[in-house]
């Protein structure tokens, strides 16, 4: 299913893009194992035909959408950074359509507070949901107003061509001011919440991964100094940018918090 | 009849293939989309390896008191060596790239901490490796320098802990292994000395 007409996205960074070859061969989808070529070796069992997100919680039109109606959605290019809180950061081009669309379609109550997605649960097509590496199904969540960012998309292609399993299809977020973890792959459900919920990230280690996982350059990760990041495939260390350097567009969605304690 | 020679040049070449298949990877492509960091994390695994293996030399030897074995240990503990050198330039010149980015990586960064004093008290053991070292230094201090292996693994061992995500049960097999070795190690040079006094 390629999605249909693609108009020039806005936002759009020039820097040079990162090989397909690297974008598709390097990947963290820990249902398929957590090795980078565990993906592409694993991802062609995941069944994407038929493919539907069903939408509930505090929405006024929950239901099934099935993945014809979301492709139909005009989309459009969006030419981002990737940065993974492992400290290794790609610029790829993905199509999709804001995630805004989707919500302004099922219209979320005044009640509804936070999105939920969660990714397909399916052991017999993802060999490590047959382990406990991590809470099955993978979730992820975003604050009302970062759904609503006209930067965040779901992505429904990248590179011209629909998403390769091992990145995520047929549908996944993309947040590009947030380390890669948020931005979850292959989703299936997607609820509408007041409460904040906990990421599946952030209830195996709460101290590493917190809620809002904004691309920081002083917060430190354990393992990964954040300070500088790896631009794969050769595009040698370099200082990483607060919000990834969205700042611009996404620093006021945080005015008055404390992003040390809020990472 | 297997002799102490055969031992040292099967240890001497057996410990370099492995670093001579990742270079021969290297070369033909099969490292996958990122080879740096393929090199960083498989030479790291060779150091570790071998530096838990030239600890078991002596175990193996008191288990099956056969003497040949021992003339293994210091072929085992160079290479060790080596694979950690390659690991540290790797990081240094093709993770890092540039000395402020490293510098601010190692005085952060407490894994980073720990495997360049795991490195740093390796260094004068590889350095007094040759027969002329330790003729130079007298076997007792010789011998007492190169209990640093002991604190260098436990370093070692924690570095890699401190990295891995997926794999600390293989880590937690390695410190379970060495402090097996280490007690071992303790046991025999008491009664030892027991024996000796009596």
């Amino acid at each position: 299913l390629l999605p249909r007409a693609v108009a020039a996205g806005r936002f759009s960074t020039d820097e040079p893009v990162t090989d397909p070859a690297v974008a598709t061969g390097y990947c963290n989808f820990f249902e398929f194992g957590p090795a980078k070529d565990d993906p592409p070796q694993l991802a062609h069992a995941m069944r994407t035909d038929p493919w539907s997100v069903a939408v509930s919680g505090e929405v006024e039109r929950p239901g099934n959408l099935p993945l014809e109606t979301l492709l139909s959605f005009p989309q459009e290019d969006r030419i981002y950074r990737l940065r993974c809180v492992e400290a290794w950061s790609m610029v790829i081009p993905w199509t999709g359509f804001p995630l805004s669309a989707l919500l302004d379609l099922v219209q979320p109550t005044a009640a509804a507070r936070y999105v939920e997605f969660e990714t397909l649960f399916a052991p017999d097509q993802m060999p490590n949901q047959r382990t406990n590496a991590l809470d099955w199904p993978y979730r992820e969540a975003l604050r009302l107003d970062e759904a609503m960012h006209p930067l965040t998309i779901l992505a429904t292609g990248m590179y011209g061509e629909p998403l390769p399993n091992q990145n995520g299809a047929p549908l996944r977020l993309v947040v590009p001011w947030k380390y890669g973890f948020k931005s979850i792959k292959s989703i299936v459900a997607i609820r509408l919440l007041r409460e904040r919920p906990v990421g599946s990230w952030q209830a195996r280690a709460p101290r590493e991964y917190g809620f809002f996982a904004n691309v920081n350059p002083d917060v430190r990760h354990p393992r990964w100094h954040q300070a500088t990041e790896r631009r794969l495939q050769d595009g040698g260390r370099i200082r990483t940018e607060m919000f990834n350097g969205y700042g611009d567009e996404v620093a006021h969605l945080y005015s008055g918090m404390d992003l040390n304690e809020h990472y | 009849m297997i002799s102490p020679r055969l031992v040292r040049c099967l240890a001497w070449t057996g410990s370099a293939l492995p670093g001579l298949l990742i270079l021969g990877r290297w070369q033909v492509g099969l490292l996958g989309v990122v080879p740096t960091e393929a090199l960083l994390h498989q030479t790291g695994r060779l150091a570790l390896f071998f530096l838990m293996a030239s600890l078991a030399v002596g175990f193996l030897h008191f288990l099956s008191g056969w003497n040949p074995i021992v003339a293994a240990r210091r072929p085992l503990g160079v290479w060790c060596f080596l694979y950690a050198l390659a690991h540290l330039l790797i990081w240094l010149i093709l993770d890092q790239g540039h000395p402020a980015f490293a510098w601010a990586e190692a005085r952060m960064m407490r894994h980073v901490q720990l495997g360049l004093a795991a490195f740093l008290l390796l260094a004068p053991l590889a350095l007094s490796s040759s027969d002329r070292a330790l003729r130079w230094l007298t076997h007792p201090v010789w011998r007492r320098l190169h209990l640093l292996v002991w604190p260098a693994a436990a370093l070692a061992l924690g570095h890699a802990w401190a990295v891995s995500r997926f794999e600390n049960p293989r880590v937690m097999v390695m410190a379970a292994l060495l402090v097996m070795l280490a007690m071992s190690r303790i046991g025999w040079t008491l009664a030892h000395r027991l024996r000796n006094t009596r």
